[in-house]
């Protein structure tokens, strides 16, 4: 079984980081995932074997406030004038590329990109791979950053209790057995979510880290509860999501 | 498999015009949006929802066709023209676990700039755009439409999109996660991509040159492919004949830069030894479709990568095909695995369309253009590099 190794949480502002010279030209969703996992790897031992370690990010909307801004540079300049290095952080995997080159990570890096269960994706295809013996270490990360322009939109989609979309990041450490140390938070029995079709009203709200942030939050206090198992679940208008922790 | 791209609207079209090196690059047309800078593009041609398509769909006609964006319509041409050459009709798939797992880069951004444009007049324009941003989720689209269950993915890992889709519906299959996974990638060109890849100066103002001395860059293009994958038990138990296997899949990273690929194609070579591992015959390998898209950069880095295993091996035949559908981008490493499969079932291939002139620095020597092969064996790999480092190879095997 997977154990749940390191947990880091970043809402509302990017924190301290080692990579401040390496980043600055990266944007907010870039720094966010980077800052996340440095934290969530910090309090971990080395792990040397950098084919063994694999990034998985899910995002629902990716570096949308890049891509905005890249745009404003082909308006504003015109054909030709975009700005190259906005255009190429409005690449989705960009935050990916950065975290295999500042932790020297040479394994699987994913990006993944669903409006509903984002985390998620990235958490069963991480564990998998780890069951799998593709990896021995997974690096799990929910991003957000979103945009005015998006804000404005749900306020309008949805009128009234549109929720206040602030920017966030989640990482998990995944190991598997053979990596497993005195680090265990807890061990990841299942992941299991499902979609249904939603109106689009229904897929920008709550927004996609909510439920990141709520697992995490269950995965931490699991440790200290007494507990031996713990069934996360969710269920929103656009599916259902269940996560079963273990106690180590 | 299905495919459509600039070389064609199905798979027999872009083959043949593949076999016959017809380049069929063009300036931007103004129906896909205007533009006056010299890069030529490869555009797909027209697509919509025809009555084939909605058998397989059918929940597409609770939706305007203009209310889907066009990278959706490319998969779907694609997605039914796979699922009828695989012998499966809509009744076939109920019941089952069907995954859909594909690769693109602009088709999950947001593009439209007459909102944006309005909205940043302090404009309240029309939400019709923004519903269709949040309803264009290839993936959970084409599960919407289907009306079918099963496990959802879009994967958005730039130019190496397409050819990780396919490899990850592997594992799904492996891992007992879905019966049939419908995988692949697509894209559509776009004025903001267009843009921000000339602003990289990456492409070309010519037909792209993949592998010659004189190469100056890519050009864009945009369509889609889509395989069929299941276990070979459940194909068998439907009474069918697979086109091929897929024996390995691998990814790597170069953690090396932003946007240009390690110069000695180190991602490249991990993907290929994790690909390579899982099938046990290296020295069986015949072809490969490489990523080929004739930049400076790109094409000896992936030589290098390819060299560090194969510098001894005299049976393989490296191409690209990029010089007849253009830099599909999400859709590449998807378009190129279908070029693989059919060269490994003919066991034959032709030379790279725009390599007249290999360039000789390279470290392997690819196929040029006017030439042709026998293939050696039906093994054979695609590859695919892309931009924040990503790298991943598929090993085919066709069934002949």
């Amino acid at each position: 079984m997977v154990q749940i190794s390191s947990i880091a949480i970043t809402e509302n502002k990017i924190p301290e980081t080692s990579f401040t010279r390496k980043l600055r030209r990266a944007d907010s969703f870039t720094n966010l995932a980077v800052t996340v996992s440095e934290h969530a790897l910090s309090d971990l031992p080395a792990f040397n074997n950098k084919m063994q370690t694999g990034i998985f990010i899910g995002t629902a909307y990716g570096p949308l406030a890049t891509n905005f801004a890249a745009l404003d540079t082909l308006l504003d300049n015109g054909e030709g004038q975009m700005s190259p290095t906005l255009f190429s952080h409005s690449v989705f995997n960009t935050a990916a590329g950065y975290i295999s080159r500042l932790f020297e990570i040479n394994g699987p890096a994913y990006t993944f990109t669903n409006y509903s269960w984002p985390f998620f994706r990235a958490l069963e295809e991480g564990n998998a791979a780890i069951n799998r013996n593709i990896i021995g270490r997974a690096i799990i990360i929910g991003v957000e950053t979103y945009s005015q322009v998006l804000t404005d939109a749900g306020h309008r989609l949805i009128k009234k209790n549109f929720p206040v979309l602030e920017p966030g990041a989640v990482a998990w450490i995944l190991e598997g057995e053979a990596e497993t140390a005195d680090n265990c938070i807890c061990l990841l029995n299942s992941v299991e979510f499902e979609e249904k079709p939603a109106r689009p009203e229904d897929l920008i709200s709550p927004h996609p880290l909510v439920h990141a942030l709520s697992v995490s939050r269950t995965a931490r206090q699991l440790k200290h509860s007494g507990n031996k198992t713990k069934i996360w679940s969710a269920e929103e208008l656009f599916g259902k999501a269940r996560v079963r922790l273990q106690s180590p | 498999m299905g495919c459509i791209s600039g070389a064609g609207e199905d798979v027999q079209t872009n083959w043949a015009n593949l076999c016959n090196g017809v380049v069929r690059c063009r300036t931007v047309p103004e129906w896909l949006f205007p533009s006056t800078l010299p890069y030529p593009v490869f555009v797909a041609p027209a697509v919509c929802c025809h009555p084939e398509q909605r058998k397989y769909f059918p929940h597409l006609r609770e939706r305007p066709e203009e209310q889907i964006n066009r990278t959706i319509l490319l998969i779907i041409n694609a997605a039914v023209q796979a699922l009828i050459q695989a012998g499966l009709a809509p009744d076939n798939l109920k019941g089952k676990r069907v995954g859909m797992i594909f690769g693109t880069t602009v088709g999950c951004n947001f593009n439209d700039e007459n909102y944006y444009s309005a909205w940043l007049r302090g404009l309240k324009p029309d939400l019709e755009p923004v519903k269709r941003y949040l309803t264009g989720n290839i993936a959970s689209a084409l599960q919407t439409f289907s009306g079918n269950r099963g496990p959802t993915a879009v994967i958005t890992n730039a130019c190496a999109s397409g050819t990780d889709a396919i490899g990850l519906a592997r594992n799904w299959l492996l891992d007992n996660r879905s019966d049939i996974v419908i995988a692949g990638g697509g894209d559509e060109l776009s004025r903001i991509a267009y843009n921000g890849f000339s602003s990289l100066q990456l492409t070309s103002r010519k037909p792209c040159l993949p592998f010659d001395r004189d190469r100056d860059g890519l050009n864009l293009g945009e369509g889609a492919g889509v395989l069929i994958l299941e276990s070979e038990h459940h194909c068998h138990e439907r009474g069918c004949s697979p086109l091929g296997w897929l024996q390995g899949y691998g990814a790597a990273a170069d953690a090396y830069h932003p946007t240009a690929p390690h110069p000695e194609g180190r991602g490249l070579k991990s993907a290929l030894d994790m690909a390579l591992k899982q099938t046990g015959k290296k020295q069986k390998i015949s072809y490969v479709n490489g990523h080929g898209t004739g930049t400076p950069s790109n094409d000896p880095a992936e030589m290098n990568g390819l060299k560090s295993l194969f510098a001894d091996h005299k049976e393989i035949t490296i191409v690209s095909t990029k010089g007849i559908t253009g830099h599909t981008l999400g859709a590449a490493g998807a378009i190129e695995a279908i070029f693989t499969l059919l060269s490994l079932n003919k066991r034959f291939t032709p030379g790279t369309a725009g390599c007249r002139h290999p360039d000789s620095r390279l470290a392997l020597k690819p196929l040029p253009q006017g030439e042709s092969r026998k293939l050696a064996s039906p093994l054979g790999i695609t590859a695919s590099l892309a931009f924040g480092g990503s790298n991943s190879a598929l090993i085919l095997e066709g069934a002949g």
